[in-house]
């Protein structure tokens, strides 16, 4: 269909206002949210991440695409609530104690997003507490710990420790510039993201 | 020689087009040398020393589009240098237990503090207030470095001074030219946000000197300076495969953004920036450990 192509192309370019525009006038010709967001807006992330993960987008182009997503969504989220639609999966992320860099996390939480699960991000220098508060309120399907930091990534094997000590056995998902697979299996982290790209994939195939 | 670090400069007339050229002369002749932050399975990265000149620093593209971070982050980061929106983050260096931050740009160089008193310096006022006194001075400078805590520390600052003259120039024009020298400097994930905070960093200084001497003062040539200006190991594969793809198949223009036509979206962001920050100081005593 013409206008969800257009909802798509403008995604993939970044064009916020067009984006909205589009949504607007695609729900006065009477198209559901849902198909708004699956053939237009999740069609275009789907782009954008292939796009960032061949090396043919930069992060900003990624960011910008998230971003017309976002405003389209301020307007689709209340009627998609309404319609009882369902979201691919929860992913509960933030990055860990002491932790104040989320840039990476950012980016993730945005594939994420773009591939069709509902995000709870709890932000940066995230408690441990926090963490498993969080994940029995929210009953995710994916934990994911982001830290760039090698004093900070330790604390991913603490978060880990205390969501099994609390029986929550979501799986974790782990990822940030200084980790390793070596790493990640040290502290027992269900699936370990060499990049936010990565992350995407390997958590579909996990959890399909 | 063998065993010399190449000693590299290159000259831009605008900031994205100056760092382009940093990334790909380091890429190209730099040294192949190990690093603290190299894993085990990591290539070795590409080293050198470099100058880097951006001619007219506000020229536009200023924003080149690989960077680490979105152009919100590029303003927070901006908001950090240049507003210290993050300076309660720095830790107290005589606690051992705090694990936050041990510096911020802001916070040194606008509130550099001394052991044992409660003394600081505003030395960006200082900068801008001896320039506009005797603006040849060859003493307006700022450093970040303190021998007491850096030698020891877990994570000293990279960037080590900036430097500032004035010269006239054509019409009787006032430039600010401003030297800045990092002992040690991410070219790849680093650097080109680095530059843009600072060449903000410049023009605030500019407008302070035109504000205390009732003259006009634009911007000179920004020159980056970096002892160990690198390329790590383990980003080569993604830089050969984004940055320098994207050199050859994209135009410049596709390569890079006018900061004019996105400073509405990098406003926009402030609010949300703000209120990030705000959550991070409510965190700050848990992250503390205490």
């Amino acid at each position: 269909m013409e206008i969800l192509d257009s909802i798509k192309e403008n995604l993939i370019s970044g064009e916020a206002d067009d984006v909205v525009e589009l949504t607007n006038t695609a729900l006065d010709t009477g198209l559901d949210a849902n198909q708004i967001l699956k053939d237009g807006l999740l069609e275009g992330m789907t782009v954008v991440g292939d796009r960032f993960k061949e090396g043919l987008f930069f992060i900003p182009e990624v960011m910008m695409a998230a971003r017309a997503m976002t405003k389209s969504l301020e307007i689709l989220d209340p009627l998609l609530a309404e319609a009882g639609v369902k979201y691919r999966g929860t992913l509960l992320i933030g990055t860990v104690q002491g932790d104040l860099h989320d840039i990476g996390k950012n980016l993730a939480a945005i594939l994420f997003r773009g591939a069709g699960f509902k995000i709870v991000d709890l932000g940066s220098s995230v408690t441990i507490d926090k963490f498993i508060t969080k994940a029995k309120e929210h009953n995710p399907d994916l934990i994911g710990l982001s830290a760039l930091l090698t004093s900070t990534m330790l604390n991913m094997g603490l978060v880990i420790k205390g969501l099994r000590e609390n029986n929550i056995s979501t799986p974790v998902i782990v990822g940030g510039a200084p980790l390793t697979q070596e790493f990640a299996n040290s502290i027992n982290a269900d699936i370990f993201a060499s990049s936010a790209s990565d992350g995407v994939e390997k958590a579909l195939v996990a959890l399909s | 020689m063998q065993g010399n670090i190449p000693v590299l400069s290159v000259s831009g007339k605008s900031l994205a087009e100056a760092w382009e050229k940093s990334v790909l002369e380091v890429y190209e002749k730099g040294c192949l040398i190990k690093t603290e932050y190299d894993k085990p399975n990591d290539p070795p990265s590409k080293d050198c020393t470099i100058i880097i000149v951006v001619e007219d620093p506000l020229a536009e593209p200023m924003i080149h589009r690989d960077m680490p971070g979105g152009l919100e982050d590029l303003q927070e980061y901006v908001m950090e240098v240049l507003e210290g929106i993050k300076d309660h983050w720095v830790r107290d260096p005589n606690d051992p237990d705090d694990t936050r931050w041990e510096y911020t740009y802001h916070q040194r160089l606008f509130n550099y503090a001394l052991p044992e008193t409660e003394k600081t310096f505003d030395q960006i006022e200082i900068v801008a207030q001896k320039l506009s006194e005797v603006p040849y001075t060859r003493r307006a400078q700022a450093i970040t470095w303190k021998v007491w805590e850096d030698n020891t520390c877990y994570d000293p600052a990279c960037l080590q001074s900036i430097w500032c003259r004035l010269l006239k120039g054509e019409d009787d024009q006032w430039l600010l030219n401003t030297n800045i020298r990092f002992r040690s400097n991410d070219a790849y994930k680093a650097a080109f946000m680095n530059m843009f905070a600072l060449i903000q960093l410049q023009k605030k200084i500019a407008e302070r000197i035109s504000e205390l001497s009732g003259i006009n003062v634009i911007l000179g040539r920004y020159v980056h300076q970096a002892d160990s200006y690198h390329i790590y190991g383990s980003y080569m594969e993604e830089f050969e495969n984004r940055f320098l793809r994207m050199h050859k198949e994209r135009s410049f223009e596709e390569r890079t953004y006018r900061y004019e036509d996105m400073k509405g979206i990098m406003e926009e962001a402030i609010p949300g920036i703000l209120e990030k920050v705000a959550k991070m100081s409510e965190t700050q005593d848990i992250s503390k450990g205490k």
